[in-house]
């Protein structure tokens, strides 16, 4: 039962996603990219609505018929007004190009339901709380926000001011049939197919070239899959998908790389429209409502947008800024029910809005890591910390071993170095500018929450950081390429009215 | 050059596919769950703090008999990449009879026949005949009800129900959600207590490791919902690990068992083994916690990074209370 709820939400979010979108008359996209783009888009807007509704009070278990009467209403509507398959644009993809996809994507979903929940942040930190609206049917029930008592005891949870994103999914996957940790996770088996046809259409307006190449680049990273696999040698091959480094399944990092890039795809695409840009704000307030990483990467959004317009002359005028204000005010709109629901919720732990000021990173710039918060240190059984590495070491030396690392990677930092806007051509390009400082921007921002962190930075870095940051920007960087590879060619199909 | 580039990193989809390949492969051959053994093994043990280990078991340690269950010479265990070498178990042989125990090696052979009259039975490589030996048979032999664990692959909940006292010195690799014990006691406590009671977690003591493994309040926490856990400060000990390692040193800074008596049991819930019992009375704070949380049932744990059904019982809030008003009989 449980999977076949799952199956029903598959079809629902697509049809509230389809709906949202642009008449294909209006929009050029080929019928995959509208199937990824009509998913996420309904699974944005599930996600939305009902972050919204807990925020005010609004039970789980009424809110579960929203997107149920909303996805077969929907359904109805697509049905009654069937638009004509004609209308479809072609696929920019070659057959062995398209072959590749297909068997990427297949492997994806399979590899992520082949096992059921067996990740530390899945079960913990995206699990119990699927289980807590499941049962409790609320986000701020004890079991949530009952941490921290007077009396010194309390509910467990770890990390109780994540966002509902993920438990959404679980908990409606899981209402009918009851909880199966395998079957929950089917809604989220679907990050790593969608992003390349994401990107796809994004790129399609430069180029068929483009399309391709960015949709190849971005299915090929290994680290959409899991990183560091054969690291150890082949005694990991039987592993696959057995450690920390397993990316798919229940995880909330590859949600927030896709919804990331699904909003940097329609802003390419449909920036100059109100319906654009809605759908744009919705998707990078889903990316917020999956982890928190996500709001950090909106409001780097808003000022690459705002940056690349302005730079390099410092010549704007404000008619060619509203777009990007204009994205600025639908995002702060759609994101206001999470900031009102983590309102109500204990922030116990990293909150680097606070921790990340210049007192901070000036010291740490010079400082080492602090013997008392090292493992052998706060376990007692170690009282000085031999290492005498300043962290800013540490961490400059993890994302450098990081971006060479060829089993998570491929060459994709390479080749986003090789797209950076250092000719006159491409400096000339807004869209590459905004996405190269964007790119940039957000690594620096990691950069500089790793420098700043409460935790022992090398233990840290045991548990898959900075990687697992790094992935968000997996979709932006595949456009950064796919977009640099298309200057130089005449314009794509599909330029929108 | 950028073209270039990118058909090169188009390689690693050989990786990628490679890495589904096997994740979806192995997977299927497990039935599609995960499975301890396609973990990392544990790690060889080491003769001379092995020793030291199996003399603290003993009030008096000289003269006991220790049953060594190890492969044949040549033969393969599984799995073959953590097994401790035949040259560690013969210095740790060596070290046992140095320290005046009798050791006895079974080198491939019977286990029963090894384990007769033996005070405590090590198994130290995992031979497929002795993985699925029965608890019930090895308890009749031995003279003691002790069992020594060094590969991991014995499940505790079954010599615990043939009443022997079983130890792990394996230091394991698999995720402790994994562990059959914990699922069984889980399992158990969802039989006992009805959905939306609380449960106060009590530990028996002072927290005696500051292993990440030993947090089995998380894998209970998510399997026991909607039944509601109540932990002492549990926002340090859900934490990131370094803050669960403050939570170890503070609660046994705080000493909140101070002053409570320990209290043995008739009868046991789940567990067979009456001594191991980690009850105890509770103190006038835990006790108005109980209150303040309307839990209806105290969970007694000793802290251990395996998890071990002597380990943990769950009493009644009543039972417990009743035990505080007459602790002088108890203690």
């Amino acid at each position: 039962m449980t999977l076949l709820t799952a199956l029903l939400y598959l079809g629902l979010a697509y049809c509230i996603g389809r709906v949202l979108l642009p008449a294909r008359t209006l929009l050029a996209r080929s019928r995959w990219e509208e199937t990824a783009l009509s998913y996420l888009l309904g699974t944005a807007t599930v996600v939305f609505v009902t972050t919204a509704g807990l925020a005010v009070g609004i039970p789980f278990a009424v809110l579960w018929w929203l997107p149920l009467c909303a996805g077969l209403g929907c359904g109805w509507r697509l049905w009654r007004q069937a638009e004509s398959t004609n209308t479809l644009a072609a696929s920019t993809f070659s057959k062995p190009l398209a072959a590749l996809l297909v068997l990427l994507a297949v492997g994806s979903v399979a590899a992520a339901l082949a096992l059921p929940l067996n990740e530390f942040d899945p079960i913990y930190h995206f699990g119990y709380r699927g289980k807590v609206l499941l049962f409790d049917g609320s986000a701020t029930a004890e079991s949530i926000v009952g941490m921290i008592q007077a009396d010194g005891y309390g509910r467990l949870v770890t990390h109780p001011n994540y966002p509902f994103g993920i438990p959404i999914l679980e908990a409606w996957t899981a209402k009918l049939g009851g909880w199966d940790d395998r079957w929950v996770q089917l809604p989220l088996a679907f990050w790593t197919a969608c992003m390349p046809l994401v990107i796809a259409f994004g790129l399609r307006r430069f180029g068929a070239k483009a399309a391709n190449l960015g949709s190849l680049v971005a299915a090929t990273t290994p680290m959409l899959y899991g990183s560091d696999y054969l690291a150890h040698g082949w005694v990991d091959l039987p592993r696959a998908g057995l450690t920390g480094e397993m990316m798919l399944g229940g995880g909330g990092d590859l949600a927030v790389a896709t919804f990331f890039a699904t909003g940097l795809a329609l802003w390419l695409r449909l920036s100059s429209s109100w319906r654009g840009l809605t759908l744009c704000g919705l998707a990078l307030a889903a990316g917020a409502m999956m982890k928190n990483e996500g709001l950090a990467l909106a409001g780097c959004t808003i000022l690459a947008l705002l940056l690349g317009q302005v730079l390099p002359t410092f010549r704007c005028t404000l008619r060619s800024l509203a777009p990007v204000l204009r994205l600025a005010g639908v995002f702060a709109l759609l994101i206001a029910p999470w900031l009102l629901l983590r309102a109500q919720l204990p922030a116990i732990d990293e909150n680097y809005t606070e921790r990340l000021n210049l007192e901070n990173v000036m010291y740490y710039w010079s400082a080492g890591e602090n013997p008392d918060n090292s493992p052998m240190g706060s376990s007692g059984k170690l009282k000085t910390d031999p290492s005498q590495e300043r962290r800013l070491d540490h961490v400059l030396t993890s994302f450098w071993e990081e971006c060479t690392d060829w089993r998570s990677w491929g060459l994709l930092w390479l080749l986003f170095l090789c797209a950076l806007p250092v000719t006159r051509q491409r400096l000339a390009n807004i869209e590459l500018r905004q996405l190269c400082i964007l790119v940039l921007g957000c690594a620096t921002l990691y950069f500089l929450i790793l420098l700043v962190t409460p935790w022992n930075y090398p233990s840290l870095r045991a548990k898959g950081i900075p990687e697992r940051l790094l992935v968000h920007l997996v979709g932006v960087m595949s456009l950064c390429i796919g977009l640099t590879a298309s200057l130089g060619q005449g314009k794509g199909e599909g330029e929108e009215a | 050059m950028l073209h270039w580039l990118s058909r090169l990193h188009a390689l690693s989809a050989a990786l990628v596919l490679l890495f589904l390949s096997m994740a979806i492969g192995q997977a299927a051959m497990d039935g599609f769950q995960p499975t301890r053994q396609r973990y990392p093994a544990s790690k060889p043990l080491n003769p001379v703090t092995t020793t030291k280990y199996i003399a603290g078991l003993f009030s008096h340690y000289k003269g006991k008999v220790i049953a060594i269950l190890d492969a044949a010479p040549g033969e393969d265990v599984i799995p073959a990449d953590g097994a401790t070498s035949a040259e560690s178990i013969d210095k740790l042989e060596e070290h046992l009879r140095r320290s005046g125990m009798l050791p006895r090696r079974s080198r491939g052979g019977d286990a029963l026949q090894t384990a007769r009259g033996a005070d405590l039975v090590v198994l130290v490589h995992d031979v497929p005949s002795y993985r699925q030996i029965n608890p019930a048979d090895l308890a009749k032999v031995m003279r003691s009800p002790l069992v020594l664990d060094n590969t991991g692959v014995w499940n505790s909940g079954e010599f615990d129900a043939a009443g022997l006292v079983y130890f792990n010195a394996a230091r394991m690799y698999w995720p402790h959600w994994l562990d059959p014990e914990m699922e069984q006691f889980a399992t158990f406590v969802r039989n006992t207590v009805p959905p939306g009671e609380g449960i106060l977690m009590v530990p028996n003591g002072p927290l005696q490791t500051t292993a990440t493994r030993a947090r089995w309040f998380l894998p209970l926490n998510a399997r026991l919902l909607p039944r509601r856990l109540y932990l002492w400060h549990p926002e340090m000990g859900t934490s990131f690990v370094t803050t669960y390692y403050q939570w170890v040193n503070s609660y046994n800074q705080e000493t909140p068992w101070r002053g409570t008596q320990k209290v043995r049991l008739d009868k046991r819930g789940l567990s067979k083994n009456l001594p191991s019992a980690p009850t105890r009375t509770l103190s006038p704070v835990e006790i108005q916690a109980a209150k303040n949380h309307d839990v209806q049932w105290i969970l007694f744990w000793r802290h251990q990074p395996d998890f071990l059904l002597g380990d943990w019982e769950l009493v009644p809030f009543t039972t417990v209370l009743s035990w505080s008003a007459k602790s002088p009989q108890n203690s």
